[in-house]
């Protein structure tokens, strides 16, 4: 029985070692599943439970008319999760035909591994995304993502501003009013599978996204266009730097058109670049100048206003004008009596500033500053600069100052305060305050912008004086030379300046600002507008290079506006 | 064949392993299952439900046969065996990295999976016609070492070395039951250390990176240590009582890839828990202790080394395939016993408990 004892022992051992084996399993069984069972239930739940944030649609930009400036259209973007992809150069060739980019270029956006999301390709169009769908990969997933629009392209750009990543709006309209545009994203925590769908049936826990409002603007499309036509033009024609173009509906201050050069494009790919940086602000706003003999306008309006001079009032006019320490005289010298309208005509320093010390540095500096000089119209736009006003109430200011300001030296405004207060001169007296937008819609609310009244600048009187004075000086022909600001069968009004540009040395350089600001029609103002062309090359000259610009713009407003032509006009013309 | 035999017949057996096999194809269900369709079985467990059928039909018919008949056959097994893993190594088609099916037509035939059972008869009938030369003289013992070397070799080059290696164990425990002397075991042992270099290099590319990722998953998160971290991961999720049938996150959202073959242990623990686990683990010995019973009581040496060879191949493979799911081995392809989908696999298993239970119904025969 010795050889049945060791078969009982063998078969003992094979039952022994079989046993530990299964020992083995339930203990290690054991410690996954009950003692280590936290951890791998946040383990499994971190890996198929994942939030996504849904965008919120940013909200539209509209034109007056409700033309659409900036919308935001719904796409798919596709990402990976590249220290995640398995064989990168399998993903680029499957992806390389759908996408229409080579295997290399995809490559390469999939080669710097990380575990943030890395965007293989931006905003796919409908067909595409699901092409890239059908091929039922692992390692890449979209994301919806919106992109703006501009249907009209880049016109008012430095206006609406732009939009950087995340609906995050960075400079003009698209900053000022971001928490209107933004909106709210939404979340959306899910179960997802290995293949990073979305499961139909399971659970999921939601908050609707809440899109953003829209804004409209005064600014009209069509006049917006045109205008950044003829800027356009201006500036190539007289190989100019730059220009600023503003127009504005004088009776309530709303901006009807502002345009700048250089503007930026919102197509341009290198938008973000730092080069492009400089473009972003709105000139119209942001930057001031020296306005020369435009502000003679607002010299004029105070001294009329104060009584100090009535558009009769003449002086002698003997070439130069001693005041304060310092000698005004004039660009070109005609001797002899000179009245208030023919300072304006003839865009004469000394008539200019014989109304300014005449009426004295007190009253001079309270009108400039009722006019608004000296401080940011608060228009709802980004930068405003408020310009550089010296008065004798202020440090830094010499007697002298009181005549060069009459025609515009020694004072710093920007585009808008000039298109405000030339607004008010001939308006009936009232400052506007600017603005741009004219409606704000949110899911809460409508909010409807009414025109503002500063204050009554000048009388009605007064203002009705000076637009007569200012049709006078575009309508004055002399030596059979007609301004090239006169729109024909039109009475309009408007005053040019060249300014030059102060450097360190003084006003030696060649350099100039060349504009013109008129309005029309003369008798019920529609309009205000202000041209301005930097350092144009062709010619200095404000007369020779705004007034055109005025004049191509205002003829076809007036068109657009349906502004019949005047009857004196029309009759002269055909008489 | 009279009614008397019947009387041995053991009811045990036949009923844990139809629970065994029940129980897989309710998890074959369950790791195939479609949330938007609840009510449609895959194909996959209809499938399964035929080689069940076609294997236990063989269940039956191996019982009309006397198992001794068997031992006749073994030089015609071992040479189907040796020719089938011949033709799989030129004909087999490529899945998964290797050569393991012929295409049948109706269904991929995995000789791997034939040549297990095939082997053992064959082993049994050399074994038993040599016992007293196995237990004193060792070129006995390395000629049955090379009975067996030569499809562990072929399995080995498929490359399937899980198949090699339950071969290899196969064989132990059969040496072990036929009493290969202590000193013998000493001196195989030590060739065995020595030779294990050679077996690293003859390794393939793949098994190495599969060791590597044994060791260290993190190593390749994205590649070959994925499986591995996700089957921990929906075993270790699934708790006590598991996460419920149908309803485990990591095998559902297909996270586990294969998870309806290989992996289909993690499946299970993740969705039904320790105690699912622990349920099949006892339906497994049991089935396993019936089966050892059945070998302690055959009077003969051929069907008591046949028997220990199989107990042996099941509740190695399950400890193989288990331990894969479960990071106490590394990843080979070895299929759970009656639970992982595959039809090779099933009526294997199910025509070797037929010829055991023929063993059982036969071993009272010198009682009268």
């Amino acid at each position: 029985m010795h050889e049945l004892e060791e078969r009982r022992w063998r078969f003992y051992t094979l039952f022994t070692v079989i046993a530990v084996f299964i020992l083995i399993l339930i203990f290690r069984l054991f410690y996954l599943q009950v003692i280590q069972n936290s951890y791998y239930s946040s383990l499994a739940k971190k890996e198929h439970w994942r939030e996504e944030t849904i965008p919120a649609q940013r909200g539209t930009i509209y034109d007056t008319n409700g033309h659409v400036l900036a919308t935001s259209v719904g796409f798919e973007s596709l990402y990976a999760i590249t220290n995640q992809i398995a064989r990168p150069e399998k993903l680029a060739r499957a992806l390389s035909p759908v996408l229409g980019e080579s295997e290399t270029e995809i490559a390469a956006k999939l080669a710097t591994k990380q575990n943030a999301p890395t965007l293989v390709k931006a905003y796919l169009p409908e067909e595409q995304a699901d092409a890239v769908r059908k091929l039922n990969l692992w390692d890449v997933y979209f994301q919806p993502e919106f992109k703006r629009m501009y249907p009209e392209g880049s016109i008012a750009a430095q206006v609406l501003g732009i939009v950087g990543l995340e609906s995050q709006g960075l400079t003009g309209i698209e900053a000022r009013y971001n928490d209107v545009l933004a909106g709210k994203p939404g979340s959306l925590l899910a179960e997802r599978d290995a293949t990073d769908d979305e499961i139909a049936l399971s659970a999921s826990t939601y908050s609707q996204p809440h899109n953003g409002g829209s804004i409209t603007l005064t600014i009209d499309r069509y006049i917006q266009k045109l205008v950044e036509q003829e800027l356009e033009k201006a500036v190539g024609q007289y190989k100019a730097a730059g220009g600023t173009i503003v127009v504005m509906e004088p009776r309530t201050g709303a901006i009807l058109a502002m345009a700048n050069r250089p503007t930026i494009d919102f197509n341009d790919p290198n938008l973000f670049a730092a080069s492009r940086t400089p473009m972003y602000k709105n000139a119209a706003v942001s930057d001031a100048w020296e306005p020369g003999s435009i502000f003679k306008i607002i010299t004029m309006a105070a001294g009329l206003d104060t009584k100090a001079v009535t558009p009769d009032t003449s002086f002698n006019n003997t070439g130069s004008f001693a005041y304060g320490g310092g000698v005004v005289r004039n660009v070109i010298t005609r001797l002899g009596p000179e009245t208030m309208t023919q300072t304006l005509q003839r865009s004469s320093n000394i008539g200019a500033a014989f109304a300014s010390t005449r009426m004295g540095a007190d009253a001079f500096y309270r009108y400039v500053e009722a006019f608004g000089f000296g401080q940011p119209t608060g228009i709802e736009l980004q930068g405003e600069s408020p310009g550089i006003l010296r008065t004798n109430k202020t440090g830094n200011w010499y007697p002298f100052d009181l005549a060069t300001n009459a025609f515009g030296q020694g004072i710093s405004v920007t585009p808008i305060q000039m298109v405000t207060a030339v607004s008010a001169a001939i308006n009936g007296g009232i400052l506007m305050k600017p603005y741009v937008v004219k409606e704000v819609v949110t899911e809460k609310e409508r909010r409807e912008y009414h025109p503002t009244v500063i204050r009554q600048v000048i009388s009605p009187q007064t203002s009705k004086t000076l637009g007569g004075m200012l049709v006078s000086v575009v309508e004055l022909v002399e030596g059979g030379q007609v301004r090239l600001a006169k729109v024909p069968g039109y009475h309009v009004g408007g005053k040019t300046g060249t300014a030059e540009i102060p450097t360190k040395e003084g006003y030696g350089s060649s350099a100039t600002i060349a504009s013109f600001v008129g309005f029309g029609p003369a008798d019920d103002p529609r309009f205000v507008m202000l041209v301005k062309i930097d350092r144009p090359e062709a010619s200095p000259w404000g007369e020779t290079v705004a007034s055109p610009v005025f004049r191509a713009i205002a003829e076809q407003l007036f068109t657009y506006m349906k502004v019949p032509p005047a009857r004196a006009v029309t009759q002269n013309q055909g008489g | 064949m009279g009614t008397k035999i019947w009387r041995h017949f053991d009811f045990v057996i036949l009923l844990s392993a139809l629970l065994l096999i029940g129980y897989g194809m309710a998890m074959i269900y369950s790791a195939t299952y479609q949330p938007d369709k609840p009510f449609l079985v895959s194909d996959l467990v209809i499938r399964q439900a035929i080689y069940a059928g076609v294997g236990l039909t063989l269940l039956v018919a191996m019982l009309t046969i006397d198992y001794r008949l068997l031992g006749n056959l073994a030089p015609v097994a071992y040479f189907l065996t040796i020719g089938l893993l011949g033709v799989v190594l030129v004909l087999g088609r490529i899945t998964h990295g290797a050569q393991r099916w012929i295409d049948l037509g109706i269904f991929p035939l995995q000789p791997s999976e034939m040549a297990k059972l095939l082997l053992i008869i064959t082993l049994a009938k050399y074994m038993a016609d040599h016992e007293e030369e196995m237990t004193s003289k060792i070129q006995y013992v390395l000629i049955s070492l090379a009975i067996v070397g030569v499809p562990a070799g072929l399995t080995f080059i498929q490359p399937d070395l899980g198949t090699a290696v339950i071969l290899l164990i196969i064989w132990i425990g059969m040496a072990v039951m036929v009493g290969v002397r202590l000193l013998h075991w000493a001196g195989l042992s030590l060739a065995g250390v020595l030779a294990a270099p050679v077996l690293w290099m003859g390794m393939q590319g793949y098994m190495r990176t599969r060791l590597a990722v044994f060791l260290d998953p993190q190593s390749d998160p994205m590649g070959a240590g994925y499986n591995i971290i996700q089957a921990l991961t929906a075993v270790g999720s699934g708790g006590l009582l598991g996460r419920g049938f149908t309803s485990g996150t990591q095998s559902q959202l297909h996270f586990l890839r294969v998870q309806y073959a290989d992996f289909i242990f993690s499946v299970l623990a993740e969705e039904l828990g320790f105690v699912g686990a622990c349920v099949l683990f006892l339906l497994i010995a049991v089935l396993l202790i019936r089966l050892l019973k059945a070998a302690s009581l055959s009077t003969e040496t051929f069907g008591r080394l046949l028997a220990t060879g199989i107990v042996t191949w099941l509740a190695f493979q399950t400890f193989i395939n288990v331990g894969m799911n479960i990071r106490v081995l590394p990843v080979t392809g070895v299929p759970l016993p009656f639970i992982s989908y595959g039809g090779s696999s099933l009526i294997m298993i199910l025509v070797a408990i037929g010829i055991i239970e023929s063993i059982v119904m036969r071993h009272k025969k010198i009682e009268f």
